[in-house]
């Protein structure tokens, strides 16, 4: 696991070396635009100076070493850095965005796994029924609805009909108004997350229900049935405990898609949440932002996956770690 | 193969996902025909102009035909309906020169108006689906873009599903070391966030390309992300069937491993393979989409669909008063519902012992 974050911090710098100069001359064209010292009085910046700027900063090195000086300064002296262009602390700016992401995505996830699981259960107790097609068509349809096409949707609706606001974060402040900032976050935010919704309910619904009827078709319900267990106690006792495991596995970036906030959500309907963090710090190549959100959704990523392994062993008993 | 059109005919959603997809692929190989405009022609005097095919006046009667408009407001681009000035839309009309496919010379059009003939100076061109901010036409822009954004779903996937086979069945068929590599390396691609690395990767090498370049690279880096799932598919089935006797004696009459590989164990996952190339297409055509949308894919003056929704579509102001420049979202929305309808069906094909829910006794067994 470490290994693997490690690898993958010498491919980030190593991807950085590779492309063109530009990362580096765009870097020493900014640094030297805050730098006074380097500044000379027209302005005109000459290959020596732009070569000395290169070495205090570090840039000159070979990549690897690079990496092994990031990773000095992260470890050794805890500091992640700072933005290369705004000039805040990469960390204060990661934390401030993660709390809207972790936010809004964690309201949306549990609707969804609540919807998902409740209608799934629900719906394949009426397997067979005109209902149950409906319903399997519309999860079908907005399976493959493409998300951002319904982000987009939706925002014209806001703005035809001015029901609600076309940006998901609202303009007042805070301080001194909790309840008053609450309402209004839940209102600006009731959109993107409907569509985050409808987006995710079809895939998971799906997924519930093709578990969930597989387990009703196997012997053992059939076994409980006939013993006159009530078809409640079946559904909910015997066979959803079974289709917990498909959906945990399929689940195992549930927290870094939690972390990481959605790209696409967060640009269409201007969220400043992680996603657009790390879109933007992508664009101006700061490497220390970039290389802090890469490292922090990975590692997430990877205790998501350990996580997801545990809470099978833990609903599962067939899955067992450990001596075999 | 007969049975399977029968099948299809039953299924009225995935005939008619096949119809679409049939219409549209056909529309992008014929696009210089059917496009009335080239997809860079500019009409200054008729930006931002609504669709303006109507059926009726009383001038010519019934029958294709397209109104005057003449500008109200600069800055709103409002226009108001000219009185008893009507041009006929007729069929097969001379309008810009596109080369089909580049080479054969074509000036002649599926439709179009006198618009810019010497014989009539009051004829106006017609746009089926209106015009964008410079004056284009989006019908055109449409089926011109289509050419990048349906191909690039094919290009894409059976890139990735080469890449897969390839790494996939090897690792499944030799086992051991190169089996761990192998896996670690997918599980490392996959362990990086894709849209993330997309990004990473498009930004690196994004300076000044032009458009072929572009579309190259983007087909690459979707690919490169999405490979290694179906790898990990595909190394399990492969570890399965390397068993099975069949293989063994292929082995035995010393075929090279890719040709078994390739052309023994390949076949037996054909229903699988079609079946993921079906539902990996739209992915890729979203992908495509989503970067363009985001700046980093494709720009003017190539055209996909994903390039117009990002020109056109992304302030709220010009959704709201030039709705009909949110049309390439609709067609983009018809080719993603139809492959996804498609592969549905295809998954009922390949799995006999898969029941579509509805038709299955409650009560089994």
């Amino acid at each position: 696991m470490t290994v693997m974050l490690f690898v993958l911090g010498l491919g980030v710098f190593g991807l950085m070396a590779l492309a063109p100069g530009d990362i580096v001359d765009n870097y020493v064209r900014s640094q030297m635009l805050t730098m006074t010292d380097f500044r000379s009085n027209d302005n005109a910046l000459d290959s020596s100076q732009i070569r000395e700027a290169k070495h205090r900063l570090g840039l000159d090195l070979p990549f690897y070493e690079q990496y092994f000086r990031w990773l000095h300064r992260v470890f050794l002296d805890h500091d992640l850095g700072r933005s290369l262009i705004s000039k805040a602390p990469v960390l204060f700016l990661v934390a401030t965005r993660m709390i809207n992401s972790i936010t809004l995505n964690l309201i949306s996830l549990v609707f969804l796994t609540l919807a998902s699981f409740s209608l799934g259960i629900w719906l394949s107790s009426k397997a067979g029924t005109k209902l149950d097609l409906a319903a399997a068509f519309i999860s079908l349809f907005f399976n493959a609805f493409p998300g951002i096409l319904l982000l987009l949707l939706l925002q014209m609706f806001a703005s035809v009909t001015g029901l609600f606001p076309v940006t998901a974060y609202p303009t007042e402040n805070f301080d001194g108004n909790a309840i008053g900032f609450g309402f209004s976050y839940l209102y600006h935010i009731f959109l993107p997350l409907l569509g985050a919704f409808i987006g995710g309910l079809g895939g998971s619904l799906r997924l519930i229900r093709a578990t969930m009827l597989d387990q009703l078709g196997q012997p053992y319900v059939t076994a409980l049935r006939s013993r006159g267990i009530e078809e409640g106690r079946i559904l909910f006792h015997h066979a959803f405990r079974n289709t917990m495991n498909p959906f945990i596995t399929g689940s195992s970036n549930l927290l870094a898609d939690l972390f990481g906030g959605s790209l696409i959500l967060e640009i269409v309907f201007s969220y400043p949440g992680i996603g657009r963090l790390m879109y933007e710090a992508v664009l101006q190549k700061d490497i220390n932002l970039v290389m802090t959100n890469i490292m922090f959704v990975s590692a997430l990523l990877l205790i998501g996956m350990v996580l997801s392994d545990l809470a099978l062993a833990l609903v599962d008993p067939r899955v067992r770690y450990g001596k075999a | 193969m007969k049975t399977s059109w029968k099948q299809l005919v039953r299924r009225p959603i995935a005939l008619g996902s096949v119809v679409v997809l049939v219409v549209l692929y056909l529309a992008m190989t014929f696009c210089e025909f059917l496009a009335p405009y080239d997809p860079n022609h500019l009409f200054q005097d008729y930006s931002e102009l609504p669709p303006n095919l109507s059926w009726y006046s009383s001038e010519l009667g019934f029958g294709p035909q397209v109104q005057s408009m003449s500008l109200l407001n600069e800055v709103t681009r409002q226009y108001a309906r000219v009185k008893g000035e009507y041009t006929q839309v007729r069929l097969l009309a001379t309008g810009d020169k596109t080369p089909m496919w580049g080479f054969l010379p074509l000036s002649v059009h599926l439709f179009g108006t006198d618009f810019g003939h010497d014989s009539s100076p009051k004829a106006q061109p017609v746009f089926l689906l209106g015009t964008d901010s410079l004056g284009r036409d989006i019908l055109s822009r449409v089926l011109y873009g289509s050419r990048i954004s349906l191909t690039i779903g094919f290009v894409g996937v059976f890139l990735s599903l080469f890449l897969a086979l390839l790494f996939g069945g090897l690792a499944g068929y030799f086992g051991g070391v190169w089996d761990w590599i192998i896996m670690r390396l997918c599980e490392f691609i996959i362990l990086i966030p894709g849209l993330y690395l997309i990004l990473f990767l498009r930004s690196l090498l994004s300076d000044h390309m032009d458009s072929g370049q572009s579309y190259m690279l983007i087909t690459v880096i979707l690919s490169f992300v999405g490979w290694p799932s179906t790898a990990r598919m595909i190394r399990g089935m492969v570890h399965a069937y390397k068993r099975q006797d069949f293989v063994a004696n292929a082995r035995l009459e010393s075929m090279p491993t890719l040709a078994i590989l390739f052309r023994h164990i390949v076949p037996q996952m054909s229903s699988i393979l079609i079946l993921s190339v079906t539902l990996g297409v739209p992915g890729f055509i979203l992908g495509e989409t989503v970067l363009s949308y985001l700046g980093l894919g494709i720009v003017d003056p190539a055209v996909s669909w994903g390039s117009m929704i990002n020109r056109d579509a992304t302030s709220v102001s010009s959704m709201v008063h030039f709705p009909w420049l949110f049309a390439p979202g609709f067609f983009l929305l018809a080719v993603t519902l139809a492959f996804n309808f498609l592969g549905e069906w295809l998954r009922d094909m390949a799995d006999p012992n898969w029941k579509p829910a509805a038709r299955r006794p409650r009560v089994k067994r």
